[in-house]
């Protein structure tokens, strides 16, 4: 009883703050969902099991490289969300965007250069810590 | 133990000297505590706790303030069962996080040799508050960020006296790994020379403290210089963004520091320990954000 006490307590005084260069690198660095832009394929995103989505996902392409753009966009909260373009509808043969920016609302994330966007037909979004796939959708 | 000699002093002079001017970056130990459990009881009493604070320089300009809470119970004449817990600040370019870093529980066994030398052995487990993967607003952070390195550990080891000096060998074992950290250089928002440890996984190591205990009999004060060797078994690994697993080349080999730990006995029931560290030889790649180039900790001992 004692132990959980103290592990209550340890838990309540965790914290983090961001630094300033932080808080403005990651305002700057967050990529922007172009508007006037080819786009390259699209699709729906479905949940899986127990998670609640909406939204849709296409690849378009920029003068600056391609970008995915997810729209009208709700999903259920998860502690480590990952943007995949994956191989399959399952991760393992996938390329890692980056963090799940939000939750909800219009957001992109940049593909690298050199990405051969033929062998990716799915996006998923995946929890990463737990390992627990929460939404995949296949572009066409 | 040695009676305080010229000596003595002089070999505590050159060790200082080589402590004081090497700010080398390099791995300290394998976390806050694996160096710092004492493999031998803290002090004769049935029930020990020990406060300790500690002030570590990590990479990349990041300072690390660290405090553990231990709990010592004698069980019987030659069995002891420890307890430690740990928390820790740590600031740089990325932010704060301040955070429960793992919980040590440990057996410790005192042996006669039949030459009537103590050996302590010593065995527990490392418990990880978290899983490595700290955020500050959703921004993955580098190992250096990470309170713990999120492994369940077996630690092992053994405490004996050989001639003068005192030979500490201990070893770390990930047994289970859960390790999440999520950062990866190329989508970090921040320069800096942090390597992508996504899906970090980590090696184990072996341990080898030789000291040169100085205390003159009766004194408040006492003095073990000594030196600390941490071998890495293996390269650590990661996942990198196409979900293979890539090694960590370097990120094996041998770390040496050099440590001075100062004892004073304020009474019988309380003392202070005060420690200094700073590495001499370093691995080519230490991705788990141990690198450390000082470490400087003041413990306070209460026995009853």
């Amino acid at each position: 009883m004692k132990v959980l006490l103290l592990i209550c307590v340890l838990a309540l005084t965790a914290c983090t703050k961001e630094s300033e260069e932080l808080r403005m690198r990651v305002q700057q660095s967050i990529p922007v969902p172009a508007t006037m832009s080819q786009v390259l394929n699209r699709g729906i995103l479905y949940p899986t099991a127990g998670i609640q989505v909406t939204g849709v996902v296409r690849v378009v392409q920029l003068s600056s490289g391609k970008q995915l753009q997810i729209d009208s966009f709700s999903i259920t909260p998860g502690p480590d969300l990952k943007v995949y373009l994956s191989q399959n509808a399952l991760p393992g043969n996938h390329l890692n965007l980056g963090n799940l920016i939000s939750n909800n609302g219009h957001q992109a994330y940049n593909i690298p250069a050199n990405t051969n966007l033929s062998a990716y037909n799915y996006v998923l979004i995946h929890c990463q810590q737990f390992n627990h796939l929460f939404s995949y959708g296949k572009l066409q | 133990m040695v009676n305080f000699n010229k000596k003595s002093l002089f070999l505590l002079w050159i060790i200082m000297g080589s402590i004081a001017p090497n700010v080398v970056e390099a791995q300290g130990c394998s976390d806050a505590g694996f160096c710092t459990i004492p493999l031998r009881p803290p002090a004769a009493s049935r029930n020990n706790i020990q406060t300790e604070l500690s002030y570590l320089r990590g990479e990349e300009n990041t300072d690390i303030g660290n405090f553990s809470l231990s709990y010592a119970r004698q069980i019987s004449k030659h069995l002891q069962w420890d307890h430690k817990i740990t928390l820790t600040y740590i600031t740089g370019i990325y932010g704060t996080v301040f955070h429960p870093g793992d919980y040590y529980t440990t057996l410790r066994l005192a042996l006669k040799t039949h030459t009537g030398r103590a050996v302590h052995l010593l065995g527990g487990v490392k418990l990880p508050f978290n899983r490595s993967n700290l955020k500050i607003n959703n921004v993955s952070l580098p190992m250096v960020y990470q309170t713990s390195l999120g492994t369940y550990d077996l630690i092992i080891g053994a405490a004996f006296p050989i001639g003068i000096l005192d030979m500490n060998l201990a070893t770390q074992i990930p047994v289970i790994q859960k390790n999440r950290n999520s950062f990866v250089k190329e989508q970090a928002p921040l320069p800096g020379d942090f390597p992508t440890t996504n899906l970090f996984y980590r090696k184990a190591d072996i341990l080898w403290r030789v000291g040169y205990p100085i205390k003159k009999n009766g004194a408040k004060w006492n003095f073990n210089p000594n030196l600390l060797a941490i071998y890495h078994l293996g390269n650590d690994s990661f996942e990198n963004v196409y979900g293979k697993r890539e090694k960590i080349g370097g990120s094996s080999g041998l770390t040496l520091n050099a440590n001075l730990q100062i004892g004073y006995r304020i009474n019988q029931q309380q003392s202070l320990l005060f420690s200094f560290a700073t590495p001499l030889i370093v691995r080519d790649s230490r991705p788990d954000g141990l690198t450390r180039s000082f470490v400087g900790s003041i413990a306070y001992i209460f026995g009853w």
